[in-house]
């Protein structure tokens, strides 16, 4: 499976109502200083993976990730409708399967939040999802 | 438990309560199913939460220590005792320009809020238990940030971590204390 930023990172490019593209607005783990609008996806403690009913053989067992995601921009309104719109996407999906791993439900864990103004005066919020996902079947 | 609002500046926003929803639903849900959860029995949680952040890893980020000296907890009777005897030690921070008596202001306006709050029902049993720097917010959900090395090693999210993964031990904690646990 890959990391749950990486495919959180898909789901978000998938959605191209989002605007949001890998390397151009789009980051994962670390926060570039350009360009002035991002989107920050990082990989957060999460809770401990099943140990019952198989859940010691890596393919069977579910795992609890948790991802932050944090965007960056402008003008205060704007990084919230985008950030807003990140979490309306994101919340509640479940049954999904994304690079050989099946997300079963997705939901946001802390709604919106700002979180500063950074040393160049952006603004930036934060929003934080739980994850519930294991191997894939399908891909094995 | 709830964490009482941090206080606005330029750079921190007052952002109040945020996040511990998820992780604090199934343990009040639980909590509230005990016929009369103590009060004794929830200043307890809240006093092995406080070793907990300061004990195993990821503790409280530290620089000057205003963070981790900020920690509080109240209770029907005003503000508890702090187990670490750490709470209202505050120092000046010169590098952000912060005296010890400005956190010692927001620790009061904090701490009275938080009494009011566990006050508020004499028949409801409610402990409050939170940070009262302006900054805790911030720190606690800036991945990525640097901290003084320390060990066990500091990191964000450590208030969070500390009750997630002691939810069955809070649970115990309180049920053992309380008159009539649930059977």
């Amino acid at each position: 499976m890959n990391m749950p930023s990486e495919d959180i990172r898909d789901m978000l490019e998938a959605e191209s109502s989002l605007g949001l593209i890998f390397a151009t607005n789009l980051f994962i783990g670390t926060e570039p200083t350009k360009p002035k609008e991002t989107v920050t996806i990082f990989d957060t403690y999460g809770r401990p993976p099943q140990l019952t009913l198989g859940g010691k053989e890596e393919d069977s067992g579910y795992y609890y990730p948790s991802v932050q995601i944090r965007v960056r921009g402008i003008e205060q309104r704007t990084v919230w409708e985008l950030i807003n719109d990140i979490m309306l996407s994101l919340h509640g999906r479940g049954q999904e399967t994304w690079n050989g791993a099946l997300y079963t439900v997705i939901y946001c864990s802390s709604g919106p939040a700002l979180l500063d103004w950074d040393d160049n005066g952006l603004v930036r919020f934060i929003v934080n999802f739980n994850l519930q996902r294991r191997e894939s079947l399908d891909s094995a | 438990m709830k964490r009482p609002r941090s206080f606005y500046t330029k750079r921190y926003p007052n952002t109040n309560v945020q996040g511990f929803e998820a992780v604090m639903l199934n343990l009040n849900t639980t909590i509230a199913k005990m016929k009369i959860a103590s009060e004794r029995g929830l200043l307890e949680a809240a006093y092995f939460i406080r070793h907990e952040t300061e004990e195993k890893a990821d503790t409280t980020p530290l620089d000057y220590g205003n963070l981790r000296a900020s920690w509080f907890t109240t209770w029907s009777k005003g503000v508890a005792k702090d187990p670490l005897r750490l709470s209202g030690r505050f120092k000046n921070n010169k590098r952000k320009k912060l005296t010890a008596s400005q956190f010692q202001t927001w620790h009061t306006q904090a701490t009275a809020e938080a009494s009011g709050m566990s006050a508020a029902n004499p028949r409801k049993a409610t402990v409050v238990m939170g940070y009262s720097a302006n900054y805790a917010m911030w720190v606690h959900e800036m991945i990525g940030a640097e901290y003084t090395p320390r060990g066990p090693a500091a990191g964000p999210k450590w208030f969070e971590k500390a009750i997630d993964r002691n939810r069955g031990k809070l649970i115990e904690i309180i049920r053992q204390t309380s008159k009539s646990p649930i059977k």
